[in-house]
């Protein structure tokens, strides 16, 4: 594969983006991967001025969400090292979006600050993400390049140097110009721009193994599993599991056209060359929607996945976790709002969870971190 | 290959066998007549056997040992006189008991179970109030003879056939609340728990005093909260007076009691070389009974003065290990951390030092907290002093070496995160900020001082 296609960031998540530009998709919410049990299942969100908001969950397992600014999250509970570090990360991007999130929190957990199993799944999958979009660029531009009358088995003809590929690869591209107005560099750097968020929904029918649909795929089958293991509960148990089943479904309901459409636009790379020129932000936006509205999904999985094999308490503890990390796309969309708690002053002094001060506490928080730290290396 | 050397070869095939091969082998076993020793080699992957929940074949032995199954030990671990069943001796008590059993109904039991596993509750519950009240006639006459012909195997396993002989008339609820229960260790009860254990003494008291003593040794082997049992005991709904129900509270206590003396000796006598992450269940279930035990203190009569001496012998125990755990065990680990080329389980480390904090915590609930703190403060200094930036100069975001990260990690499982963001400053932080970084280190240690 040629190596030449270096990952790209798009302008919009660099320093010198225009930041007086709405943010397209203010009102969604992002999950940050704390290993902090107090924290663990915090959301970010855009706020009014730039500002970016923590959402925690309620930490007594009742509704709610307490709000405040990202950089106040120090002065709510003392964090782990993995924390400091992420979070000091987080604080240097100018947007916080499912994909700054994790580029921010997979160069932490490289670092080995969440553990070598979480630092090597890291590694594993920032290299496969890497190659997805590099591979997904390159059939991009075979695709163009067919359009031209040329087969991608041509220009492996002089097998060679990466170089002498691209050169025919920009050769050959020469023929497009009068049909979409643009010269071969700025062809490739286009495809190179939209194969970073194509990489994550692919080609329709690729087997590459593509983020969004290999999650969307997954929703269904959680949901009746989930659904299944409710029959047999009551009360809260059980109004959880059907609470996380149904957002699972909504999830599933909505993503599904996204990527069908996304997938629709693929198939036509000229004209997704030719829109992107023309105004990049609504294929932007379109491409990355399933991206916020899958977020936190894959730790969901694995967290059930891990439950799966033991015994139903440890079930309903897993089910009370998920509730906690279950993504707030669905009731955004429905009530338009979360439920704000307000931080008094005794939040911040009270400490209702005495971190290692309390023996039992103290050893549940290490076990609670223990757990975050694991589906960090099974979801990197 | 002779015999030990087949065995020897299976013991490693074991070791290796991946979760299907495992569930192959216990399912061979479980169609063995004669399990002798490969139910000893079982032992060692209970545990991994429970996660991985291999769906054990029904039979007519194995529901009789379900009601007293939370008794188990063991083989080697039982001495005649205790209060538990043996697991190598199951065998010939299941097979002393179905000799007594009405002639045809095992065989008739064994076609209707055939194909069926433990999995079916309700079939369960169906065959066992057959079996159960059945069982207890011929566990009652197999005592019988062994009072007239002084049958030594009998003689020896008198207890266990007891205990089964004192379960059967509760099996079904003993069964059926154990079903409900949270796992081994059980802390804190829901309502439904609460109200099936009320329910479940309260059987045990009507069926008779050493009925009800087993139940509770049963419950109290299970929980590390004897507070949970204890309530009930004193407040449940049945026909005892308070005399009586202070009589079984103090009978609890003096079960958790001897139970948490048992584990204290254990821990005592294992070398001082045991790694922490070992001790920590025996030392969690002793001071969790100790917590519990103090609670109800003044509710219930029991030995005040030896749960008070325990307490500080306990104590005493945990200083002294931490001690050594922190300099002796984990501080030479630690220093070979740096070493790529050392071969050191870091995972295991891990673990050791999160045991280590555990037990810190621990010390400090039922001792002097400045005492243990004094020890984790002294390490401190140690620790920080092995991490340290080879060349300050050097400093900077883009410089963290994952070795740096490892050994940051156990000082901030050991010591907590604020020490470990300390210590990490001078590799992070630019050259110029190194002055803060001292100066909150110099802030730190005077503070653990």
């Amino acid at each position: 594969m040629p190596q030449f296609f270096k990952p790209w960031m798009p302008d919009w998540m660099s320093k010198d983006h225009d930041t007086s530009r709405p943010f397209p998709h203010a009102e969604w919410t992002v999950g940050i991967p704390f290993t902090t049990p107090l924290i663990c299942g915090a959301k970010a969100r855009l706020a009014k001025g730039g500002a970016v908001e923590l959402l925690v969950p309620n930490p007594s397992g009742a509704r709610g969400y307490y709000v405040m600014d990202l950089r106040a999250t120090r002065e709510f509970c003392q964090l782990t090292v993995h924390d400091e570090v992420l979070l000091e990360n987080l604080l240097s991007m100018d947007a916080v979006t499912p994909a700054t999130v994790r580029r921010c929190a997979r160069n932490v957990a490289i670092a080995g600050s969440a553990g070598r199993d979480a630092a090597a799944a890291a590694k594993k999958a920032a290299e496969r993400d890497d190659g997805i979009v590099n591979l997904t660029n390159y059939l991009m531009l075979m695709r163009l390049l067919r359009k031209v009358g040329i087969e991608g088995k041509e220009l492996q003809q002089p097998v060679g140097k990466d170089k002498a590929v691209q050169n025919e690869i920009k050769r050959r591209l020469v023929a497009l110009t009068p049909k979409i107005g643009l010269t071969a560099d700025e062809v490739i750097d286009t495809v190179g721009d939209i194969a970073f968020y194509a990489s994550a929904i692919g080609f329709a029918g690729s087997e590459l193994g593509n983020r969004h649909p290999v999650v969307l795929e997954q929703l269904r089958p959680f949901a009746q599993a989930i659904t299944r293991w409710s029959a047999l509960e009551s009360g809260d148990n059980k109004e959880r599991a059907e609470q996380i089943a149904e957002c699972a479904d909504w999830t599933n309901r909505e993503v599904a056209p996204l990527i069908v459409d996304c997938q629709t636009r693929l198939e036509d790379i000229t004209e997704l060359v030719r829109t992107w020129r023309g105004g990049r932000d609504d294929v932007r936006e379109r491409f990355s929607l399933p991206d916020w509205l899958l977020d936190g999904w894959p730790e969901i999985f694995a967290i059930w996945e891990t439950a799966a094999g033991e015994d139903r308490s440890m079930q309903r503890a897993a089910v009370a976790q998920i509730h906690r990390l279950l993504p707030l796309a669905k009731a955004i969309a429905e009530d338009g709002k979360v439920e704000v708690l307000s931080i008094d002053s005794s939040v911040l002094r009270s400490r209702s969870v005495k971190l290692h001060e309390d023996w039992k506490s103290g050893a549940m928080m290490a076990g609670m971190r223990a757990r975050a730290e694991a589906v960090r290396a099974g979801v990197a | 290959m002779s015999a030990n050397e087949a065995f020897d070869a299976l013991v490693g095939q074991l070791r290796k066998a991946d979760d299907q091969t495992l569930l192959k082998i216990v399912s061979v076993v479980d169609r063995l007549a004669k399990r002798g020793p490969l139910d000893k080699l079982l032992d060692q992957h209970r545990l991994r056997l429970a996660r991985i929940r291999p769906p054990r074949p029904m039979n007519a032995g194995r529901l009789f040992v379900l009601p007293f199954e939370e008794l188990l030990v063991d083989g080697r671990a039982w001495s005649p006189g205790m209060m538990r069943v043996p697991r190598d001796r199951l065998s010939r008590l299941i097979a002393l008991t179905f000799e007594h059993l009405e002639p045809g109904l095992e065989s008739e039991l064994r076609r209707r179970l055939q194909g069926r596993t433990m999995d079916d509750a309700s079939l369960i519950l169906e065959i066992g109030r057959e079996l159960w009240p059945a069982c207890a006639t011929a566990v009652g006459e197999v005592l019988d003879r062994g009072r007239q012909t002084r049958d030594p195997e009998i003689r020896e396993l008198q207890l266990p056939l007891r205990i089964a002989q004192h379960l059967m008339p509760v099996a079904e609820a003993v069964v059926t609340t154990v079903w409900i229960l949270p796992p081994k260790p059980m802390l804190e009860l829901d309502k439904a728990a609460q109200e099936h254990i009320a329910d479940l003494l309260g059987r045990a008291a009507a069926a008779g005093k050493d009925c009800f003593q087993l139940v509770a040794e049963l419950l109290v082997n299970r929980s590390e909260l004897p507070l949970s049992i204890i309530e009930p005991v004193l407040s449940g709904a049945f026909e005892w007076g308070t005399r009586e129900r202070q009589q079984a509270a103090a009978m609890v206590a003096e079960a958790c009691q001897s139970d948490m003396l048992r584990l204290f000796r254990d821990i005592a006598e294992t070398p001082v070389t045991t790694e922490p992450r070992h001790l920590l269940p025996r030392l969690q279930s002793i001071v969790s009974n100790l917590e519990s035990l103090l609670e109800v203190a003044a509710k219930v009569k029991f030995d005040h003065r030896a749960l008070r001496k325990l307490k500080t012998e306990t104590f005493d125990l945990i200083q002294a290990r931490l001690g050594h755990v922190l300099q002796e065990q984990l501080l030479p680990a630690f220093e070979s951390l740096a070493d790529p080329a050392s071969e050191i389980d870091w995972r295991r480390l891990e673990q050791n030092a999160g045991a280590a904090a555990n037990m810190r915590l621990m010390a400090k609930r039922i001792g002097l907290a400045t005492k243990v703190d004094f020890v984790f403060s002294r390490a401190f200094e140690r620790y920080r002093a092995v991490l340290q930036p080879d060349d300050p100069g050097l400093g900077g975001r883009a410089m963290l070496d994952p070795l740096v990260m490892d050994r940051v990690r156990i000082i901030e499982l050991l010591f907590g995160s604020r020490a470990a963001m300390q210590v990490l400053a001078p590799f992070r932080s630019d050259p110029n900020d190194q002055a803060d970084a001292r100066q909150g280190q110099a802030k730190l240690a005077s503070r653990a001082a």
